[in-house]
């Protein structure tokens, strides 16, 4: 199947360290369901993973796209 | 969106040095200061800067950006030859002013039949976008005209500026650049670079983020960051002093 969702990808190495997990809920926040981007990380972030299923619960999809070692690159997707 | 290294990071390296650290980073991206010794200029042979493009290439860079010391240096023939042997945009300030504007378009139609590409770099003032992209708009739809955001070091308000500057670039947009970011963004808390990333990545933006010191007195903590391959920090590490050395 053709995906025709734009590429959008977050690239959080160059985001302040606090400012980092905001920015990445607020860009999941803004997608529709369906919707998915693809978030950039200089290393694993799975932590996310768990404020993720702890904040935002059935609602995602997590798919490792790049893991390390220098680059992490995720799949985000709204459900 | 895919990020890059500007060689103000590290002004006396070379190329080879300046690809190795990128390659260190996961860094795709390139800029290359004029003057700086990586050695590229418009004087280069185009076979010397084919080499160069494969060199950096080998290293994982596939976007290269040549910041020319002024605009009549980014027009002229030679830039043009670099630009399309390096297979590099040529980035140049764009004036402010319309009369200025006019007056660089002889010089712009032959440096596009030349093959050059361009990027012409404007601030975060709608004004400035807009004649930037007046002058983008002279040349044909596809002919390499577009443009480029000069973030200043140290400005605040890029959450609530990127709107205005993104609706006023379009789809013009190839070039973010941010000083004060890769070692240094931890001082830039509170400037809406988190904002402008995820403003940015909603637009699905393709082009280059630069990242580059916000001062030559920082250049020490640029140095040793080129030369690790380590974690910037994220919020949940952002009290560890090991994932981010600042001296």
């Amino acid at each position: 199947m053709q995906d025709s969702n734009p590429v959008r990808e977050l690239d959080v190495r160059v985001i302040p360290p606090r400012e980092k997990h905001p920015a990445i809920f607020a860009m999941f926040d803004a997608l529709e369901p369906g919707e998915r981007f693809v978030l950039v990380n200089d290393h694993d972030p799975f932590p996310l993973r768990f404020q993720f299923e702890a904040e935002r619960p059935d609602s995602f999809d997590w798919d490792y796209l790049e893991s390390g070692p220098v680059v992490w690159r995720v799949r985000i997707s709204r459900r | 969106m895919r990020l890059g290294l500007s060689s103000e990071a590290a002004p006396a390296a070379d190329l080879q040095t300046l690809a190795e650290s990128c390659a260190r980073r996961g860094l795709v991206a390139l800029e290359l200061v004029a003057g700086h010794g990586h050695g590229v200029a418009p004087a280069m042979s185009p076979a010397a800067a084919r080499a160069a493009r494969e060199m950096l290439r080998d290293h994982g860079v596939d976007r290269v950006l040549y910041r020319a010391a002024s605009v009549e240096e980014a027009l002229s023939p030679a830039a043009a030859e670099l630009s399309a042997a390096l297979d590099a945009a040529v980035v140049a300030t764009a004036a402010p002013d319309p009369a200025a504007t006019e007056s660089l378009l002889p010089g712009l139609q032959d440096f596009l039949v030349a093959g050059g590409h361009l990027l012409l770099a404007h601030g975060s003032d709608p004004a400035a976008v807009a004649a930037a992209r007046q002058l983008a708009g002279h040349g044909p739809a596809d002919a390499g005209v577009a443009l480029a955001w000069d973030v200043l070091s140290g400005e605040r308000g890029l959450g609530t500026a990127a709107p205005r500057v993104l609706d006023a670039a379009g789809p013009l947009l190839r070039s973010v650049r941010l000083p004060g970011s890769g070692p240094e963004s931890a001082g830039a808390e509170g400037a809406g670079i988190g904002s402008l990333l995820t403003q940015l990545a909603l637009r699905a933006y393709d082009g280059v983020i630069i990242v580059a010191p916000s001062a030559p007195e920082t250049l020490p903590v640029w140095r040793l960051w080129l030369g690790r391959r380590a974690g910037w920090g994220c919020g949940s590490k952002a009290g560890d002093p090991a994932l981010i050395t600042i001296e």
